[in-house]
């Protein structure tokens, strides 16, 4: 199995929704939302994109305080946390307003306790530094945030992350497998997962490993029928493979 | 030739002293270029200026003569090693700061852009002398792998989270000089004879 990251079609909205956000007109309205189920790959795309660009990443904790949330942000960016609030703040807007680098807050919804003052002060730092803030988090996070007017107001764009349709399992099976998986596969890990790429990783990789010891050169469903493929425990069933579909699907050739 | 002082020069050594503007006429470069190229002529006593008129002056015609080129650089050979920005392992050390306990697949897929030529290679390295000298703890167990044989990928805890910029292996000395801190940490002694 290659360690890639797969460019999905929902990383290509996530890129469309940052292009999108930092061509905004006013520089205030700096806050890109990210929200998706868990599994469908945002804290992976929020993890890879902070790599690129450098951004302050950082993953709320359920007991932030506003306190916590300083002592956190000093920590990634390698900041003096001593002192008065002000003065810490200042010097966080500074280096943010210098290096231009975005802050991202995974797990957001824990930022909305005692009236979103994580939130605000996050807000505050990034609109003075007129730079990109991201917010991620499960489904939800958005009605929090637009209870806020002074947050919601300043939401440049939202994304919402959607299973992985048929094409996007293909493309990952493509990058990832280092055995070729056949069509017929490709929709059986499709299904069994829901689109959820943490299950459709784990499918390919049972599917690789069986194409590997059978010395196949493209494993299809028939290959790895009665195989448990994907674990669901909230279906409380192990998902395995039919040996072969009623009508073969077109998606193209295997890499 | 198209450096603006090396065509005043070659105008003055034909024919000095020169009036600014016979100099201009003379040379091709005016205005805020000729104004420039005398400053920095004269600053090197190539030029001197007398009743208003430039003339060329001995170190100015033996430069000439030389064959050299009147240029603004480069001043001498580049002095150390450069670095390179944007490398992987860079953006390593930023997957390890965002995940702080990870496997060396977990980085690698973070990591790598896909051009590299074999970014397992280079992030192993550089994790191992990581770990050697103290930034990161190798944890007991293994993450799985994915090849049937595999032993599984190592994982790591960072430890020393020092900063946001990388800290750069240095193979030759057997430590890590961290520029966030600026200081050497050198790999402990068993580990160094590795």
């Amino acid at each position: 199995m290659r360690k890639l990251f797969v460019k999905t079609s929902n990383y290509t909205r996530f890129m469309r929704a940052v292009d999108r956000a930092e061509s905004r007109g006013s520089p205030e309205a700096a806050i890109l939302l990210v929200t998706g189920q868990a599994g469908e790959g945002k804290t992976a795309t929020l993890e890879h994109w902070s790599v690129e660009v450098g951004a302050v990443h950082l993953r709320a904790k359920a007991d932030w305080t506003l306190a916590y949330f300083k002592r956190d942000l000093c920590a990634a960016m390698r900041i003096d946390p001593r002192g008065h609030a002000d003065v810490v703040f200042n010097r966080v807007m500074n280096r943010l307003g210098t290096d231009r680098t975005p802050v991202v807050i995974d797990e957001a919804r824990f930022c909305l306790r005692d009236h979103a003052s994580v939130l605000q002060k996050a807000r505050e730092c990034c609109d003075l530094a007129e730079v990109l803030l991201v917010l991620g988090g499960i489904p939800g996070l958005e009605n929090g945030i637009a209870r806020h007017d002074e947050i919601s107001s300043r939401v440049a764009s939202w994304v919402e992350f959607s299973p992985s349709t048929v094409a996007d399992v293909r493309l990952i099976a493509n990058e990832l497998s280092e055995v070729p998986l056949a069509d017929d596969l490709v929709t059986q890990i499709h299904q069994a997962s829901d689109g959820r790429i943490r299950l459709v990783r784990n499918a390919i990789a049972v599917a690789e490993t069986m194409g590997k010891r059978g010395r196949l050169k493209v494993v299809t469903a028939a290959d790895v029928a009665g195989q448990d493929l994907v674990y669901d425990w909230q279906a409380r069933r192990k998902q395995s493979v039919r040996a072969s579909l009623s009508k073969p699907v077109g998606l193209g050739l295997v890499k | 030739m198209s450096w603006p002082a090396q065509k005043v020069l070659a105008a003055l050594a034909d024919k000095s002293p020169l009036a600014p503007a016979a100099l201009g006429r003379a040379s091709g470069v005016t205005g805020k270029s000729l104004e420039n190229a005398l400053y920095r002529l004269r600053k090197h006593a190539f030029v001197a200026i007398e009743r208003g008129c430039y003339r060329i002056t001995e170190p100015g015609r033996a430069f000439l003569e030389t064959g050299k080129r009147f240029t603004s650089g480069p001043r001498g050979p580049q002095p150390g090693r450069r670095l390179h920005r944007g490398t992987l392992r860079e953006r390593a050390w930023r997957a390890m700061r965002i995940k702080v306990k990870f496997s060396s697949a977990e980085i690698v897929s973070l990591a790598a852009k896909g051009a590299e030529s074999n970014p397992d290679s280079n992030v192993g390295k550089y994790l191992r002398a990581l770990e050697r000298a103290g930034y990161l703890m190798a944890l007991a167990r293994r993450e799985a792998g994915t090849a049937p044989t595999s032993n599984g990928f190592r994982r790591y805890v960072l430890v020393r989270n020092s900063g946001p910029q990388a800290p750069r292996w240095l193979p030759n000395h057997a430590a890590v000089y961290d520029p966030n801190t600026e200081q050497m940490h050198a790999f402990s002694a068993p580990e160094a004879a590795r």
